[in-house]
């Protein structure tokens, strides 16, 4: 069996998240990988929608989230591309922290946990990840 | 240069009817062959055959060509294409009509040949033969006018039943009242009177009449499909 | 003005059973536009209004420029219409029939139609009659797609086919995107398939339009609200609520103009938001259908 080179973008239609989400997430990961280059250019919206299989709409918000989070830019008549400071992977990586804190303090806020409350318990967390990695697994 | 599609829809008709006309011709032309068997009995069976393969071909082709396009529901295709329902109407009626003079005409000449080159028949036989001739000629355009206004297989049934009954009443009607038909058509010599011009006239305007009527009727429809 | 691919201005038609009535339709040129409702909406009516193959009784209809159906012969150069109750003829090959479209067709395009071919599995010896349905519909579907018309109309282009060929399918209809200025029309019963390719969603339940919209935006003003009710808490009438069903202290809300504060509206009444979800767009459809069948009874 010999290795097939596609686009890779895998959307699921029961997936809980929207497509568009999906999409930026598969994105951000070729990016963080480095499948996509800083300063590379990627295919235009058009292109990619019809490679993946979805409405150039979905792929269109998608770029549209992507350009605001600082992460590919859209050069006029010239496409699209990876934004090219090279700290990309750590934007992402910076973002993915700020979405993650995000849904946990909208959480706590929903079930009437205190921002006190919340400190102690993030700490308690964060002492007893520090803690396993610093045992041999 | 855009494409004649009006065209293009009569040859697609030929190509999907060429069979049955071909088969009419073959059918009509190998009654007539009877005759050169001679005596009473082949005569007899090879004018009926003959006139049942003209039948036929009046009943099927306006039923194969036209009631089909509905009833197989290839006319959304067909109306797909850029074509109006008025131009679909012309382009069939032609296509219909068209084809049928094919073989009627062919069976025409096929029957002249055998009264004028091979004598089976006396000459006098054909003004009453040319009348004859027409009886499918315009059974076929009746059939056809209301299979394409009727766009239904009932209606179109209806019609063939109508006029295959008719035949043999008309006939009948024509020989008990015009006696100059059937008085002369033993001679030798073909007699062409008055009354036959008549009943010649009355066919042909009964011809232009339906199909007249048909596109008429056709190009005011509002919902095609 | 019309440079839309699609115009429909109050568009109605009267049969004895049915009416379509004041239809507005706009397809944006280089789009595609899901066309979704139950069985006897007026889906294929208003795809028929638009081919000009039935006249409206009243409303203007504009397609690619031209007025329907006076125009309806110039506009058929650049549409390619299929929908699920056509058929091709039977005793013909899928070859003929290529090259009848081919015949008329200056647009037609010979190597892709090779390609669909193999894409779709199809033999051109083959006659018409021996296909199976899924192969038929594929069949008449690159009859359409081998043009590159302008403007694809297509009434149930996936209906019963397997997965397979749906997705053979799907993939053509957003290969025609990637050219600017091509636009699809298309009306299903998969509401998968038009959550996934369409641009804008259009809704038509009982001859009305009830919904018409960007899909991205129209999926974003959806959701379900799980919420818990203590006894003794009275759920209040939100605005972008169209329906709560409660059984016992749990109730679900469904919200088609969702804002973000909603769930903190139900928080200061008393109950809890357990939950907000996204719905998926057969979830969205029968809401809607049902909130608005009660909205005309009411």
């Amino acid at each position: 069996m010999h290795t097939v080179y596609v686009q890779m973008f895998v959307i699921s239609q029961t997936d809980k998240r929207a497509l568009y989400l999906q999409i930026m997430e598969q994105i951000k990961q070729k990016i963080a990988v480095g499948d996509w280059a800083t300063g590379q250019a990627i295919p235009s919206i058009r292109q990619l929608a019809s490679d993946i299989g979805v409405s150039v709409i979905t792929v269109k918000r998608a770029y549209l989230e992507l350009e605001r989070g600082g992460l590919i830019v859209t050069r006029q008549g010239k496409g699209c591309f990876v934004a090219s400071d090279s700290d990309v992977g750590a934007r992402i990586r910076e973002q993915e922290l700020a979405q993650h804190l995000e849904q946990a303090v909208r959480s706590a806020a929903m079930m009437g946990v205190s921002p006190k409350n919340l400190e102690k318990r993030i700490r308690a967390i964060y002492d007893r990840v520090t803690d396993e990695e610093k045992e041999p697994v | 240069m855009k494409a004649n599609v009006m065209l293009e829809l009569i040859l697609k008709d030929w190509r999907l009817q060429r069979r049955m006309i071909v088969l009419t011709i073959v059918a009509g032309t190998a009654a007539l062959a009877m005759l050169l068997i001679g005596g009473q009995t082949p005569l007899v069976v090879g004018i009926v055959f003959y006139f049942v393969s003209m039948v036929f071909c009046a009943c099927l082709l306006p039923m194969q060509n036209i009631v089909n396009e509905r009833k197989k529901q290839t006319l959304s295709f067909v109306m797909s294409l850029p074509v109006s329902a008025a131009r679909y109407g012309a382009a069939k009626l032609v296509s219909t009509v068209g084809m049928f003079l094919i073989p009627w005409l062919a069976l025409l000449c096929a029957a002249l040949y055998m009264i004028l080159i091979r004598h089976s028949l006396p000459n006098g036989a054909i003004p009453a033969g040319l009348i004859i001739m027409n009886f499918p000629l315009i059974g076929f355009c009746l059939i056809t006018g209301t299979a394409l206004v009727a766009e239904s297989e009932g209606w179109g049934t209806a019609a063939m039943a109508v006029v295959n009954s008719s035949y043999w009443l008309v006939w009948y009607l024509l020989v008990s009242h015009v006696p100059s038909l059937h008085e002369t058509w033993s001679a030798p010599v073909a007699v062409w009177s008055p009354p036959v011009f008549k009943i010649l006239g009355v066919e042909f305007a009964i011809i232009v009449l339906t199909l007249g009527v048909t596109l008429y009727l056709q190009s005011r429809k509002r919902d095609f499909i | 003005m019309t440079d839309c691919a699609i115009e429909l201005n109050g568009v109605c038609k009267s049969y004895p059973f049915f009416d379509l009535h004041n239809i507005d339709l706009q397809l944006q040129p280089g789009t595609i536009m899901g066309l979704i409702g139950p069985n006897g909406a007026g889906k294929s009516t208003t795809i028929r209004i638009l081919m000009g193959l039935v006249h409206q009784d009243s409303g203007e209809v504009n397609v690619l420029g031209h007025s329907m159906p006076k125009g309806q012969i110039d506009a058929k150069w650049d549409i390619g219409f299929a929908s699920e109750d056509m058929r091709l003829y039977d005793s013909m090959t899928l070859g003929w029939h290529i090259h009848f479209m081919k015949s008329i067709y200056a647009s037609w395009d010979d190597a892709y139609s090779q390609l669909l071919l193999k894409r779709f599995g199809l033999n051109a010896e083959q006659k018409v009659k021996g296909l199976s349905h899924g192969q038929r519909v594929k069949a008449s579907l690159l009859l359409v797609f081998a043009r590159r018309p302008k403007l694809l109309v297509l009434d149930e282009p996936t209906t019963g086919l397997d997965p397979v060929a749906r997705h053979e399918i799907l993939r053509e209809l957003t290969a025609v995107m990637v050219e600017d200025g091509r636009s699809i029309l298309f009306s299903s019963h998969n509401t998968q398939d038009v959550e996934q390719i369409s641009d804008q969603i259009t809704f038509i339940d009982r001859g009305r339009i009830i919904d018409s919209m960007d899909k991205e935006i129209y999926l974003d003003r959806w959701r379900r609200l799980r919420l818990e009710v203590p006894d003794g808490v009275a759920l209040p009438t939100l605005p972008g609520v169209i329906g709560v069903q409660k059984a016992g202290r749990l109730a679900v809300a469904i919200a088609n103009a969702f804002e973000p504060h909603l769930p903190n509206a139900y928080e200061t009444s008393g109950a809890r938001v357990r939950a907000v979800e996204n719905m998926t767009l057969e979830e969205i459809f029968v809401a809607n259908v049902e909130h608005s069948r009660e909205e005309v009874k009411a």
